[in-house]
């Protein structure tokens, strides 16, 4: 009894004391990257480096906005990427909704044409939807980027939710329509309710793929004043001068938001993969 | 479990109408062109054309573009900038779906094929004939048929920089610079290590970037020899180009006072490796003297001289230039001309090319007397106005630097022979030509 | 009679419901494609004004060019080694995760914060880390006596580079699931399975692995697929080189694409990445199919 008790001890120190190693090596490049934010060029620049800054030095930072629109590169990244989930779950969750609980006419086609969307490399689309966007008038819009991420996005946001609304059980559906509920009451009130944890799983990757996507927003914009916030970071990698200084700084204010928004809703998160997604 | 709504917390139809509503928004306030009364010039540029708010040159070009703006008060200027890189592309692309910008800045390595292809507006009938004549050997070498597409600000040229308190702490004479190819040799080995085991003695662009053939490609010229041949097509497989690659090879494998790492780095990489005092000497552009010193490298020792040539060849080196160019399907070639012309006043010209450090383009500038204050600047513009070329007359530039810049990097770095790398990339590039 | 025209209802129910997700998927994917097959046909070169139709010219081009197969090869090469190193980290840190210790909801946010980050800050910032001359690595390696390494000057340590930064980013998504099918098996099997007297080991094999077959299907499916479509760290990083040791397939089209100008030929390399995902796909899903369902 006392030996396994102490095996079991002895494993949870080491399984503790891994953790906390691979936490660390994990974390070890935002946070050199946080650090080097936080030297002037000249420290940064200087060979040994050092571990930690000698004083903490803002200027990489003032100069960020002083340089360029950084701060509406910001809001430019925060409203593409909230319009995009919008978008995404809105066409999506209906879309899941049928999939898992219909039976209908080309429902295998339908299932393989949104996987299929999956595969097709994103790159393809670039220059068709570019010239389409330039007759359209949309380029230097969010509309562009907006609809784009939303349809790059809809097809795996479509895979996601279906395995949680299939997790729901159908019996709550047959209840509702005995009861003389319409097809979108029950979407409305049975079924969004109980797949919030997936929904919510579904809108925070869909999120942060939006924020930290780049090919995209670097063809689809070309003001400085419709720049999202990858863009600007790659902006700062000149052709001349790469100012360091204004990567990291910049890549921490990036980090920052969607960090912050995720540890907020991360039990959220695992709670709404782990609850079957992968039926 | 508590259920907590969507992510706005709004129920799915208040949601619905949520998204319309802010869908519609976001289509006008963001929205694309407005037809107005005034004009509305649009500017294609990379975004270093407009200088940093705190250079010395902001107040020159909010001046130049101030005066502009009060002669004209019915045009809006409006500015697209994006990174070198994505520019070359981003102007095809623009003119490929009919709504190119009225205004481009480019670099010179892509006037050629632009003007060919007839992106770009022939300007020659609106300069006047003293500017026509005022052009530089390098300026002038910028036309395509005969006739001017674009106009440089300025030009830059490649030199070799070096680091003063190395050169002493080596004990050689801190203001000798290496002339030749083989004083870079000899000098190089008292060089190497004098710091350490990572400081050595040379340093060039090796890397796969843009900057890798256009630092090398010189060396051609100072053999003697050319990389382009008739009509516009690569010839890569003269002994000039094998001498001229062979040298940095020998400099990596022979001499070994030149790091295997070069084949890894970009301009900037350099510029940091030099800055870190691993670099006793590195070719870079002339633009990067004010640099260097912002980043805190000690102005007394830094030194700079021309680009080393071999004993039986003659002294050569690459210019570049930024040029303002006027798109050929423009409806306002007239008042886009208008604009390039305020930006490039006497005034402004010379004042940029003293505040970067660079060549002016007019021979009525270069014998300046402004510059005679500065004997290095005057000493680089003398070297510029005689040994600058232009390395970039193909009709491809960039498949050829592209073809250029893969064979280097499999010859220096080991993966074949000159010859296999050479000729198989100047077959690859010539078929592009077709 | 009844019975077929309410599936006919129904079916015009659920193409109703998918209108939204359907238009945004044909009006971009699909015109995408299309657009894509008929500029394979040509030779469309931005820099020429003409396009004259060439049949499969652009397909028999690149089948033929020795730079294709290199790239691809290159590709599969990555990708069986961030495969590898992505489930082996993800399994690993899913089943240390599983443990009861304590902080331990501490070191899960941890292990993924490489999830929010994007490709492209991720490469810049391993850029500047693995930098051979001032980077804090190569001092470290320097430190304890070990030479200093030449990352982006020599085709094995760019391309480790590449896979280091990638699978840093990557892992967390697998993790995820695996800890989500973790959770999902019953301790009873391991119970029972104990009592048998199978020691830890025997116990994984037996029970783990099976268990999350559906879960290295996903992993495997979208990492394959993400990788084929992976360019935003080749150009943070090293921009296809040294030479050309690290020019993923992806990063050779968009190339061709943006620098060379060749839609044409370039959207036929599209076709063939689209149909080598295509492939993947399908031999994935005929391995593991007994665990799957679909619908």
């Amino acid at each position: 009894m006392l030996d396994r008790s102490r095996a079991a001890l002895t494993c949870h120190v080491c399984v503790f004391l891994l953790l906390g190693a691979f936490s660390a090596l994990i974390l070890f490049p935002p946070v050199w990257a946080l650090s080097t934010s936080l030297k002037p060029d000249k420290e940064m620049l200087q060979y040994p480096p050092t571990i930690l800054p000698a004083q903490w030095y803002l200027g990489n930072y003032r100069a960020l906005f002083i340089a360029m629109p950084f701060a509406r590169s910001l809001l430019n990244s925060f409203i593409v990427s909230s319009l995009s989930v919008c978008l995404t779950i809105f066409a999506g969750l209906m879309a899941a909704y049928v999939i898992a609980r219909k039976e209908f006419i080309g429902k295998e086609l339908v299932f393989l044409l949104f996987l299929l969307c999956m595969m097709l490399p994103g790159l393809t689309n670039i220059i068709p939807m570019f010239l389409l966007m330039g007759k359209l008038k949309l380029l230097n819009t969010y509309a562009a980027l907006v609809l784009l991420y939303s349809a790059g996005n809809v097809a795996f946001s479509i895979w996601l939710l279906r395995g949680f609304i299939a997790s729901i059980p159908q019996e709550l559906d047959e209840a509702a329509i005995l009861d003389g509920c319409s097809q979108f009451v029950i979407l409305r009130r049975i079924i969004f309710p109980l797949a919030v944890p997936g929904i919510t799983a579904t809108a925070i990757l869909i999120f942060i793929s939006c924020w930290n996507e780049f090919i995209v927003a670097v063809t689809f914009t070309n003001k400085e004043t419709m720049r999202t916030l990858t863009v600007a970071i790659y902006f700062f990698k000149t052709y001349w001068n790469v100012q360091w200084g204004s990567i990291m700084a910049a890549s921490v204010l990036a980090i920052v938001p969607v960090l912050a928004f995720f540890a907020v809703m991360q039990r959220q998160l695992l709670a709404g993969l782990t609850k079957g997604a992968f039926r | 479990m508590n259920p907590k709504g969507p992510i706005l917390g709004l129920k799915p139809s208040a949601l619905l109408i949520l998204v319309a509503f802010l869908m519609v928004p976001a289509l006008i306030f963001a929205g694309g062109e407005k037809e107005t009364e005034s004009l509305t010039l649009r500017i294609l540029a990379a975004n270093s054309i407009k200088p940093m708010p705190d250079s010395s040159l902001v107040d020159a070009w909010n001046r130049a573009e101030e005066k502009y703006e009060k002669a004209h008060p019915n045009v809006k200027l409006e500015y697209e900038m994006m990174p070198v890189s994505e520019i070359f592309t981003k102007f095809v692309l623009l003119v490929e779906q009919g709504d190119p910008p009225d205004i481009v800045h480019l670099p010179d390595a892509v006037m050629y094929p632009y003007a060919q292809a007839g992106f770009l507006e022939d300007l020659t009938p609106y300069m006047s004939n003293r500017e026509l004549n005022d052009f530089t050997d390098f300026a002038n070498s910028l036309r395509y048929d005969d006739k001017v597409y674009c106009i440089p600000v300025s030009t830059d040229v490649r030199v070799l920089v070096y680091n003063k308190a190395l050169f002493r702490n080596a004990g050689l004479d801190e203001d000798t610079p290496p002339e030749h190819w083989e004083d870079v040799i000899t000098m190089g080995k008292k060089l190497n290590h004098v710091e350490g085991e990572d400081q050595y003695a040379y340093g060039i662009i090796a890397g796969p970037n843009f900057h890798t053939p256009l630092m090398w490609m010189p060396l051609v010229w100072q053999c003697g020899g050319s990389l382009i041949g008739e009509g516009g097509k690569a010839d890569f497989t003269n002994d000039a180009v094998f001498r001229a690659a062979g040298h940095y090879y020998d400099l990596i494998y022979k001499h070994e006072i030149m790091p295997k790492t070069v084949l890894g780095m970009d301009e900037d990489a350099i510029e940091r490796t030099f800055l870190a005092g691993q670099l006793a000497m590195a070719v870079m552009g002339n633009w990067k003297f004010t640099s260097l010193i912002e980043k805190g490298f000690n102005e007394d020792d830094l030194g700079w001289g021309p680009l080393p040539y071999p004993k039986d060849g003659e002294p050569a080196t690459l210019g570049g230039s930024w040029n303002w160019a006027v798109s050929a399907d423009t409806a306002h070639p007239e008042a886009a001309y208008e604009f390039i012309a305020a930006m490039n006043t006497d005034e402004f010209l010379i004042e940029e090319a003293q505040a970067a450090f660079r060549v002016p383009v007019r021979k009525s500038h270069a014998n300046s007397a402004r510059f005679a204050s500065d004997p290095r600047h005057k000493a680089m513009i003398e070297y510029s106005v005689e040994s600058g070329r232009f390395g970039l007359d193909t009709p491809n530039p960039i498949g050829f630097a592209t073809a250029l810049i893969t064979a280097l990097q499999m010859y220096w770095g080991g993966a074949a022979s000159a010859e296999e790398a050479f000729s198989a990339q100047e077959a690859e590039y010539n078929k592009t030509l077709q | 009679m009844m019975k077929i025209s309410s599936k006919a209802k129904t079916t015009l129910w659920s193409y109703l419901w998918m209108t939204p997700a359907l238009f945004l998927v044909l009006a971009f994917f699909g015109y995408s494609l299309v657009y894509a097959f008929v500029i394979s046909t040509h030779s469309y070169n931005l820099m020429r004004s003409e396009r004259p139709f060439i049949g499969t010219a652009n397909f028999v081009r690149y089948l033929t060019s020795p730079d294709y197969w290199q790239s691809l090869w290159i590709t599969c090469r990555f990708l069986a080694i961030v495969m590898i190193l992505v489930v082996v980290a993800g399994l690993l840190f899913a089943l240390l995760l599983k443990q009861k210790v304590p902080l331990r909801s501490l070191f899960r946010g941890f292990l993924m914060v490489p999830w929010v980050l994007s490709m492209l800050v991720t490469g810049l910032i391993f850029t500047w880390i693995f930098d051979a001359q001032v980077g804090i690595l190569n001092y470290v390696l320097r430190s304890v006596g070990l030479k200093a390494v030449p990352w982006l000057s020599e085709p094995v340590p760019a391309f480790s580079l590449l896979a280091m930064a990638y699978v840093w980013k990557v892992y967390p998504f697998a993790m995820i699931i695996f800890l989500a099918g973790l959770q999902s098996i019953n301790d009873e099997y391991y119970e029972a399975a104990a009592v048998d007297g199978a020691g830890p080991i025997t116990r994984f094999v037996r029970i783990t692995l099976p268990f999350l077959k559906p879960q290295f299907l996903v992993v495997i499916v979208l990492l394959s697929i993400n990788v084929f479509n992976m360019i935003d760290m080749v150009f943070a990083i090293t921009k296809g080189g040294p030479g050309v040791s690290t020019r993923l397939v992806s990063y050779f089209m968009y190339t061709n694409a943006f620098t060379h100008m060749e839609m044409g030929y370039s959207a036929a390399i599209a076709i063939s990445l689209f149909l080598v995902n295509l492939v993947l796909t399908i031999i994935y899903v005929k391995i593991l199919k007994p665990e799957i369902s679909v619908g």
